[in-house]
């Protein structure tokens, strides 16, 4: 595994983003930070409503007019993009930093040819002239692996299918030949069988441009084949990270281990294990573990105090008292403890 | 190896055993709704009656409503009651006439001198001021302004607070019966639309196939024909009247509820409440009246309470044409045509079914919009 | 494409078809009173009545109705207005006015209505953005013929600057033009609003699209994104609010062009119904039912031109 410890390409540094509705304020993001090492994929994994895809718009500066960043940094090139204004973010966005959607079907111009849609990027923001942004986008095209590039060149996003959609997306992200790549559940809204091939292709276009790759899922069967980290997101924080084999095969966090036994595979034959209880109301969030009230585990002090950081090694740490010298050892659940197993079972074959 | 402690601060690592017990260990319910469910009308109550627009425009339709209704017996005129002596005078309303507003008073210009003198014409105190004077082909004239209630002759104490017409009717009167029967036209129209459109589109929505494609075709057809042509060859048919406008106004007028309600059950029909009631056996009648229809009563509403000011509209229209209703009833539309053919010399005779009229669409356009927002479920909830 | 402009066109025929139809048993099923006039001669009745074929069975008279429009735009003759007029050679000399007066007014709508309506849009909720909507609420209610009292008691009368009525003997455009400013404002306030307020809805639902947003994602200015995505797109679905506005324009256009006395179509047909001359009147409706379909026909089509899921024909 390919990590530069110390070549961080973006670093957020407890980033907190709140917004202002009817009813007062919405904590989204309380204290978030993370870093990006060149090259490696992080992954942002949560339940929706958690503040994964708060943080990225703050990062790719295109939060909505209600929201504030209330405190922290995004530390990319030098920059603070929390206090790049908007008349300098179009410089960065595209070109350094590209995004890919959560929804395929909604994110291209329906009255727009294709072709136009990839080379616009290349011509407005690069000036690049005509012939040269048709041929440059008619080998994205073929990167991302549309056939017939040059016929479907021409046509309007509702020719296309979802997979399809998605990949000239891709396409319009890399056209501005972007260092980092976000993608922001990029396949949530995609048939399960065209799931794997949009994986498989962001994985290689990663490897053929040398991208580093922040990847936003709720979804950790996603996460397991992409991610060299692994960010826990919820209810505005991140609750656990490390490296994926750190969160697959050791999480320390209750709800990791609730996602962990609530992902489906081929083999549980129990029933799965929902998460009870709804994410609190983040308009008043809870006092101590906003995970508290629905864990099983919880302790009194849950309910007080908000759980700081405990490092378990170099690179994997989680926010819950459990980890406390004082508090009682608590086993992994069995059946997560049986599904960890099996996981490390089906690794080592396919190592 | 990180060290035992995690990296933590001695002051955390000393914190109380008791903090650490456990407090969960049982079965975790999901957490029960701590508010009370509201009903779908009755949130939308709540979100009309917060806009304080909706609510403005909802008093001044009832206050025109409430006025329609007293007005015409309260003045002492009826709208019919002609007096030519009394004819096209301005409008003189108490209190206000003291101000020099409405004190029913109009300059006669171009008059000769002499006839100033003559009490049959010019009645005692009638001659306010003389404004201008000079000859024209050698006879002295002038410009007067006078009490035009003595010069008609009008009994002291009697007021036309929006003055008389050219029969000289009564036009406070003549406006809020026109108020009335302008008001009652579009009521009807509009759920007479109504019933139409949703018994026409129920029917192609619920049974589908062939039958709607019969159905929505001759709708379609009916819709391609342009709507002032179809209303006006139809008051030719019907004459003029108010339940032929009515008529004319209902020829293709419920296109648009049928085509909505329609649409809805294609969205409803196939959902799997109304698939499990049909499974049980429940009559088809029950089905589109329980099951589907009620879904429908939010854009219903929204829809009728849009088309009321263009009815209102439509019968105004017809009245600048010349198919209004018969004379001598009025309406709005009839009141702004015979005001707009004295414009310039009596714009009173205009102003103030204009202004009525013109308030009524504000009123009603600015109500309909309350109203779509409120119903609009997708901003259920909203403002909590 | 070409099948969809001739499934167009094919739909404006039928209706075309219905209208007359619809007319001409109106007309049948009215009392004929226009030739129960006792001053004419009973033979010269029955001649004028065998002229207008009025004594042969009805659906022959529906034949020659049909053929005489047709083959020949024959309308028949105007009875009461312009007795032994020819009704095409009397609606010849108002069509110009009626569609110079309809075509100005949409002509200062469409951009009028844009102006105001992205402007609205892009100040959302600000003081530009408010008085632009309560302006729009009000030319949306009130009657265009209201305003056009209004405008005529004011700007003619009041403050003369504009002509009471049209000036027919003008000889310069200009000097039509300026006769016919009023009642161009009048008809143009309602379709301005409507355009406005439809333009401010769509633009302000496409700033908030994701398109709009992987546009500004992939780099584009503010600016540029919303010229070249928000812009474009909004303008589409203001076609739909053409045709209506078109009809409006028209109808109100009737009303209009009496209290102006511009000699066109409106006019004409209001004396037509007041008089009862119902050849006339039915002419004039056909003659109206045209131009509106014509218009609606153009804005169709050219919909196809704009929008590429019409044109290709595809789903979603």
């Amino acid at each position: 595994m390919a990590i530069h410890p110390n070549d961080t390409i973006l670093k957020v540094d407890d980033l907190r983003i709140s917004f202002k509705v009817y009813g007062g304020m919405v904590r989204a993001v309380r204290g978030v930070s993370f870093d990006l090492k060149r090259g490696e994929t992080v992954a942002i994994v949560g339940e929706s409503g958690s503040g994964k895809s708060v943080s990225i718009k703050a990062i790719m500066g295109i939060l909505p007019g209600n929201a504030i960043i209330e405190s922290g940094s995004i530390q990319y090139g030098g920059m603070d993009l929390t206090k790049v204004t908007e008349d300098d973010f179009h410089k960065i966005r595209g070109k350094r930093i590209g995004l890919i959607f959560q929804d395929p079907l909604s994110a291209l111009n329906p009255i727009m040819k294709i072709g136009k849609q990839i080379t616009e990027v290349l011509h407005l923001t690069k000036k690049i002239n005509r012939e040269d942004a048709k041929n440059q986008a008619l080998g994205l095209m073929r990167a991302v692996g549309i056939p017939e590039a040059e016929r479907r060149f021409n046509q309007y996003p509702f020719q296309f299918s979802g997979g399809m959609r998605q990949r000239i997306v891709i396409a319009i992200a890399l056209a501005g030949d972007p260092e980092i790549l976000i993608c922001d559940e990029p396949t949530t809204a995609l048939d399960v069988t065209v799931q794997a091939k949009i994986l498989e292709l962001i994985n290689k276009i990663k490897e053929a441009r040398h991208l580093s790759v922040i990847f936003i899922t709720h979804d950790l069967g996603v996460v397991a084949n992409m991610a060299d980290r692994v960010n826990v997101m919820y209810a505005g924080k991140i609750v656990e990270c490390g490296t994926s084999e750190e969160v697959f095969f050791q999480p320390a966090h209750p709800y990791t281990w609730a996602l962990l036994s609530s992902m489906p595979d081929l083999q549980t034959k129990e029933r799965l294990m929902a998460i009870p209880g709804t994410p609190p109301n983040m308009i008043f969030p809870p006092k101590g573990d906003a995970f508290a009230a629905r864990n099983r585990y919880a302790m009194k002090i849950d309910f007080e105090r908000e759980p700081p950081y405990f490092q378990l090694s170099p690179t994997h740490r989680a926010a819950t008292w459990l980890l406390h010298p004082k508090a009682p050892k608590v086993p992994l659940p069995d059946v997560l403890q049986a599904r960890i197993d099996r996981m490390k079972g089906s690794e080592a074959l396919d190592g | 190896m990180v060290d035992k402690n995690h990296g933590l601060p001695e002051e955390l690592l000393n914190l109380p055993d008791s903090d650490f017990e456990m407090v969960q260990a049982g079965e975790i319910k999901d957490e029960k709704f701590k508010t009370k469910p509201v009903g779908f009308f009755k949130d939308a109550l709540f979100r009309l009656r917060k806009s304080k627009i909706s609510v403005v425009s909802f008093w001044i339709i009832m206050a025109i409503v409430i006025l329609s209704l007293l007005v015409p017996s309260i003045t002492g005129y009826t709208y019919t009651e002609q007096s030519v002596r009394q004819k096209n005078l301005p409008p003189k309303i108490p209190f206000l006439e003291d101000l020099g507003i409405a004190d029913g008073t109009r300059v006669l210009t171009n008059r000769k001198k002499s006839s100033l003198e003559d009490t049959n014409r010019f009645p005692e105190g009638c001659v306010l001021e003389i404004i201008r004077e000079y000859e024209a082909n050698g006879v002295p004239v002038v410009d007067v302004k006078i009490d035009a209630y003595l010069y008609a002759g009008v009994p002291e104490g009697e007021y036309h607070w929006f003055g008389t017409d050219y029969l000289g009717r009564d036009l406070m009167t003549r406006l809020f019966q026109g108020a009335r029967i302008s008001l009652l036209i579009a009521l009807l129209s509009v759920v007479t639309n109504v019933i139409i459109g949703v018994i026409y589109g129920s029917v192609a929505g619920y049974y589908g196939g062939k039958v709607d494609m019969v159905m929505t075709h001759l709708a379609e057809v009916l819709d391609g024909l342009p709507y002032i042509v179809v209303t006006i060859l139809f008051m030719i048919l019907f004459g003029s009247g108010m339940f032929s406008i009515i008529l004319a106004l209902t020829v293709t007028g419920w296109i648009g509820t049928a085509r909505l309600i329609r649409a809805q059950f294609y969205r409803f029909k196939g959902r799997e409440y109304v698939l499990a009631a049909r499974t049980l056996g429940t009559p088809d009648i029950k089905l589109i009246f329980r099951h589907i229809l009620p879904n429908t009563v939010g854009p219903l509403i929204t829809r009728a309470m849009i088309a009321i000011p263009g009815a209102i509209f439509s019968e105004s229209f017809l009245a600048y044409i010349g198919l209004g209703i018969k004379p001598p009833e009025p309406s709005i539309g009839v009141l702004l045509s015979d005001g707009q053919d004295v414009l310039l010399q009596y714009p009173y005779q205009t102003l103030f079914p204009a202004i009525l009229i013109s308030v009524l669409m504000i009123a009603f356009n600015l109500f309909a919009n309350g109203l779509r927002d409120a119903l609009d479920p997708t901003r259920r909830g909203e403002e909590e | 494409m070409f099948k969809y402009i001739l499934r167009r066109i094919g739909a404006m025929l039928l209706t075309l078809f219905l209208i007359m139809t619809l007319s001409f048993w109106i007309i049948r099923l009215m009392p004929m009173s226009i030739f129960e006039n006792p001053n004419i001669p009973p033979d010269i009745q029955k001649l004028l009545m065998s002229e207008m074929h009025l004594d042969k069975p009805m659906l022959l008279q529906y034949y020659y109705f049909l053929e005489g429009i047709i083959l020949e735009g024959e309308f028949g003759t105007s009875v009461k207005v312009r007795p032994r007029m020819d009704v095409f050679e009397i609606l010849s000399s108002r069509i110009p006015p009626t569609v110079q007066l309809n075509f100005l007014s949409l002509l200062i709508s469409l951009p009028l209505g844009v102006i105001f309506g992205t402007i609205a849009a892009l100040r959302r909720n600000k003081a530009a953005d408010n008085i632009i909507s309560f302006l729009i609420v009000i030319c949306i209610s009130v009657p265009s013929f209201v305003f056009a009292s209004l405008l005529q008691y004011c700007f003619t009368f009041r403050w003369p600057i504009f002509p009471t009525l049209y000036d027919s003997t003008a000889t310069s455009f200009f000097g039509t033009l300026h006769s016919l400013t009023l009642p161009i404002i009048a008809l143009a306030l309602n379709p301005i609003a409507t355009i406005a307020r439809y333009l401010r809805g769509e633009l302000i639902e496409t700033l908030s699209s994701e398109y709009l947003l992987l546009a500004r994602t992939k780099g584009l200015t503010r600016a540029q994104a919303t010229v070249r995505h928000a812009f474009r797109n909004s303008l589409v679905p203001i076609a739909n609010t053409i045709i209506p506005m078109i009809t409006g324009i028209m109808g109100g256009s009737l009303v209009v062009e009496k209290m102006f006395a511009v000699p066109g179509m409106g006019g004409l047909l209001i004396d037509s119904i007041l008089a009862g001359d119902h050849f006339l009147t039915v002419a004039l409706l056909i003659f109206y039912s045209t131009i509106s379909l014509c218009t609606i026909l153009i804005v169709d089509i050219s919909y196809g031109f704009i929008d590429p899921r019409i044109r290709i024909g595809g789903g979603k």
